[in-house]
């Protein structure tokens, strides 16, 4: 059998581009795109070696490549592999070349590259200056604008929710360990409710190590399809090491963060065939958990007397809240729309600072308004004010 | 263009593909039996797409309850002699590592493509991890495309660089390639083989000491000379 | 040819990616290469999002700084967030109707003026065509044909390398039957903008 190391040496698919150049750039997948823009419209004396099979490296090809030239760059994200590749073929036939990269800092070690940062580099290779346009820039300071829950999504109820209960009951140092999907968003204010995060399922076997290693009270957060992915093994754990924390897993019936893919919680495969749910419920009371209630987030008042509860718990609480993703399928379903009557009001900021639902805001005049256009009218706004002044516009 | 013409588009069209649409055309046109995946950015557009046209187009496509699971079901078809497609995210694939490891000890029958898609300055995940070392931890070979036009002629390629050397092949994209769009030239869909047979053979599919100490000596020998 | 460069910007859920698709796919359906880089996952739920759109001959689709040709952007903010990648040379298609992020009470920076974003645009660039597309998708029949608006009125700026008849088949082939009509009228209202100003 032909070995993979020929096969990477005689494959046209590593291609070198010969364009009179003394400087040659070996480079691979999006990177090469932004190397061969420069070279060709500025017209550059460089070579270009584009590795598509880049493992196993194609030694022989390289050591063509750089047969007549007198230094090498390497142009490739994230980490520096080709280019410890290429030290290390030089190395091996003893030929002295400077190779440019991410070790001798021509290149950041880190991030994605972009046109602009290979023509720099190109630049300094070159020791010639590459025609460039000159950006403009704006002096007016603007916003940030971070992504963030959806109006009527019901993981905002939730930390609302959470976070009064904690207070109401003078808790302190609460942990907030959080895992992967939408609710990470819950990491801005006002919710902080992301403490520690590692990865997919993390939510669960972090709150373990927080129970066993420190007195305060541990609230996490895991997804519906998250907690399937890898939720099960560390809530197992979480009993039978009679670890003490409130599991909050919310159930939004779907995968929201990457676009609304099914779940084994939902009667759809990926095929599009009909498929058995798998119960949450069944599995949680399956691992022995004593501690198990089932909630609507958008009823705020009985919520809250559940985390009150869980959280007073001796063991392993789990709270299942269940209400479907307001992206992918809770669309308002009512005509009627929502309003801040101006009368009762009395800006007190509760919806706007606590519960913070993107579709209320402050009007040029310092009034509360809900924004139509994006209320999803979920009703949990017409729950927390205080003044009971939000209600369907007559 | 609807979505439907990744399937249904004929051989020498032109469409305007993402990296991710492009990545199913191409093993479509490799005649792919079985694909799997979780769903992670930037690789999610994959399995939307194959969840649309999987039906029609006869063959079998899971979102797998996790990426080990999805590897995992991808490997044994493989093994089985069904050319099978699993695709995650970056950190997807630290998830499924444990069984990609063995998988390229143990090789496969039919070929098997693994598509990572890595997130440079992570726009939608934890860390910018390089999942090229995998391949190198692994000891299996690998491709990096640079647009979508690459994507679909490379999955032809890997899945016969795959059956040729008896190994998983990585595809290892990043976002800016998996969000790329561009003109995609089609070649010809094969209709997948969906059901194959797994011949029993303890000594290569079951890596215990004794065994892997072959296997690990038999996979260096398709590197080195 | 010599490469024309389009940067859209605007926010999570505005429908840029639909209205990029339809864009490059009249290229390609012109005969003309393209390239297009999309922005997918978190930075959809609410936050700035862009794509970019390179006709010619291009390897990558990232526009280099100071290199858009044309800016469509669907909110004034992110218009000005867009301003590396313009240029003295660049036209604007702006949407003057703001979106204001949910967090500017904590950011302690305020919105600014849509007076002073149009005067700094102006300085910038070449010319700016400021319109309030959402006004004009309802006129049009419902809001949710704003980005064809856009979509219209970057058409009709000089230099556009794109046919406005290859656009609308475009269009025709990207969009939901049903709301067709409303979006060639939007389309067609934000062509006429531009062509009367
Ligand atoms: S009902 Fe209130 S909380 Fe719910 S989406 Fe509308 S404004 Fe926001
Ligand atoms: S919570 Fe009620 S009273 Fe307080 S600001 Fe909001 S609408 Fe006004």
């Amino acid at each position: 059998m032909e070995e993979l190391r020929k096969l990477s040496n005689s494959s046209e698919l590593n291609k070198i581009y010969r364009r009179n150049g003394k400087v040659g750039v070996v480079t691979s997948g999006g990177a090469f795109n932004y190397v061969m823009d420069a070279v060709q419209r500025n017209d550059l004396n460089v070579d270009v070696f584009k590795v598509t099979l880049t493992h196993p490296f194609p030694d022989e090809l390289l050591l063509e490549f750089i047969k007549d030239l007198d230094s090498v760059a390497v142009v490739e994200e994230v980490d520096p592999i080709m280019e410890k590749e290429v030290l290390s073929i030089l190395g091996r036939n003893g030929i002295q070349m400077a190779v440019h990269g991410k070790l001798d800092q021509t290149l950041p070690m880190i991030y994605e590259y972009t046109p602009n940062i290979v023509m720099e580099m190109l630049e300094t290779v070159l020791n010639q200056k590459i025609p460039k346009n000159q950006p403009s820039n704006s002096d007016l300071s603007i916003p940030e604008r971070p992504p963030t829950l959806c109006p009527g999504c019901p993981h905002r109820s939730v930390y609302y929710t959470v976070k009064d209960a904690v207070n109401s009951m003078g808790l302190n140092d609460v942990i907030y360990p959080t895992d992967i999907g939408c609710y990470t968003l819950g990491i801005t204010s006002p919710y902080d409710a992301a403490d520690y995060l590692l990865s997919m399922g993390s939510s669960i076997g972090t709150s373990c190590g927080f129970s066993k290693a420190t007195k305060q009270n541990v609230v996490c957060f895991i997804g519906d399809s998250t907690f399937f992915h890898a939720g099960i093994p560390p809530l197992i754990n979480a009993v039978h090491n009679k670890d003490r924390f409130v599991l909050v897993i919310l159930d939004n019936r779907t995968t929201a963060m990457t676009g609304g893919q099914p779940n084994p919680g939902l009667p759809v495969d990926g095929m599009g065939w009909e498929a058995p749910e798998v119960s949450i419920d069944a599995i949680v009371e399956a691992t022995g958990v004593k501690y198990l209630r089932k909630i609507n987030p958008m009823n705020i008042k009985k919520s809250k007397e559940t985390f009150i509860e869980a959280l007073e718990f001796d063991g392993v609480a789990v709270v299942i809240s269940q209400h479907p993703c307001m992206l992918t399928k809770g669309r308002r379903s009512s005509k009627a729309e929502l309003e801040v009557k101006q009368e009762k009001c009395d800006e007190c900021a509760v919806c706007l600072e606590k519960l913070a639902c993107t579709a209320i805001y402050k009007d040029d005049e310092g009034k509360v308004r809900i924004d139509t256009k994006l209320c999803n009218g979920c009703n949990v706004c017409v729950q927390v004010c205080p003044e009971r002044a939000i209600g369907v516009k007559k | 263009m609807n979505l439907k013409e990744v399937l249904t588009a004929e051989e020498n069209q032109k469409l305007f593909l993402l990296g991710n649409e492009a990545a199913v055309r191409g093993a479509l046109e490799a005649g792919v039996g079985l694909a799997s995946t979780y769903p992670g950015t930037p690789s999610s557009e994959i399995g939307d797409i194959f969840s649309k046209l999987a039906e029609d187009a006869g063959i079998y496509f899971e979102f797998s309850t996790n990426e080990k699971v999805a590897l995992e079901v991808a490997a044994s078809a493989a093994a089985s002699g069904v050319r099978s497609f699993t695709f995650m995210k970056h950190v997807g694939v630290n998830v499924a590592s444990d069984s990609l490891m063995s998988a390229v000890y143990t090789g496969v029958e039919a070929g098997m493509v693994i598509l990572s898609a890595d997130d440079p300055s992570m726009f939608s995940s934890q860390n910018e991890q390089d999942n090229r070392h995998y391949a190198r931890l692994a000891n299996m070979p690998m491709v990096e495309p640079s647009n979508p036009e690459e994507i679909r002629q490379l999955m032809g390629f890997s899945y016969e660089l795959s059956e040729q050397f008896k190994l998983p092949v990585l595809m290892r994209t990043t976002t800016r390639v998996s969000h790329m769009r561009g003109v995609v030239e089609t070649g010809n869909v094969e209709t997948g083989k969906t059901k194959g047979f797994f011949k029993r053979d303890p000594q290569r599919f079951v890596p215990v000491p004794a065994t892997a100490m072959i296997m690990h000596k038999n996979l260096v020998q398709k590197w080195k000379s | 040819m010599k490469s024309y460069s389009i940067y859209i910007s605007g926010v999570g859920g505005q429908g840029i990616i639909k209205t990029s698709t339809v864009m490059g796919e009249a290229a390609m359906k012109t005969g003309l290469p393209v390239v297009m880089s999309e922005v997918h996952g978190m930075a959809q739920r609410g936050g700035s999002v862009s794509t970019e759109l390179k006709i010619g001959d291009n390897y990558s689709p990232i526009i280099e700084l100071g290199s858009a040709d044309l800016l469509i952007s669907f909110e004034p903010v992110e218009a000005l967030r867009a301003v590396p990648k313009i240029s003295k040379e660049s036209y604007i298609i702006l949407n003057t109707n703001p979106i204001y992020p949910f967090n500017l009470n904590e950011t302690g920076v305020s919105y600014p003026d849509m007076e002073d974003v149009l005067t700094e645009l102006d300085e910038k660039t070449k010319q700016v065509y400021a319109l309030d597309a959402d006004k004009i998708a309802r006129e049009s029949g419902h809001s949710l044909s704003m980005n064809m608006v856009m979509l219209g009125a970057a058409s009709a700026v000089e230099g556009f390398p794109i046919e406005k008849g290859t656009i609308i088949n475009s269009m025709k082939a990207n969009l939901p039957e049903k709301s067709l009509e409303i979006n060639l009228k939007a389309f067609t209202a934000g062509f006429s903008f531009v062509k009367s100003s």
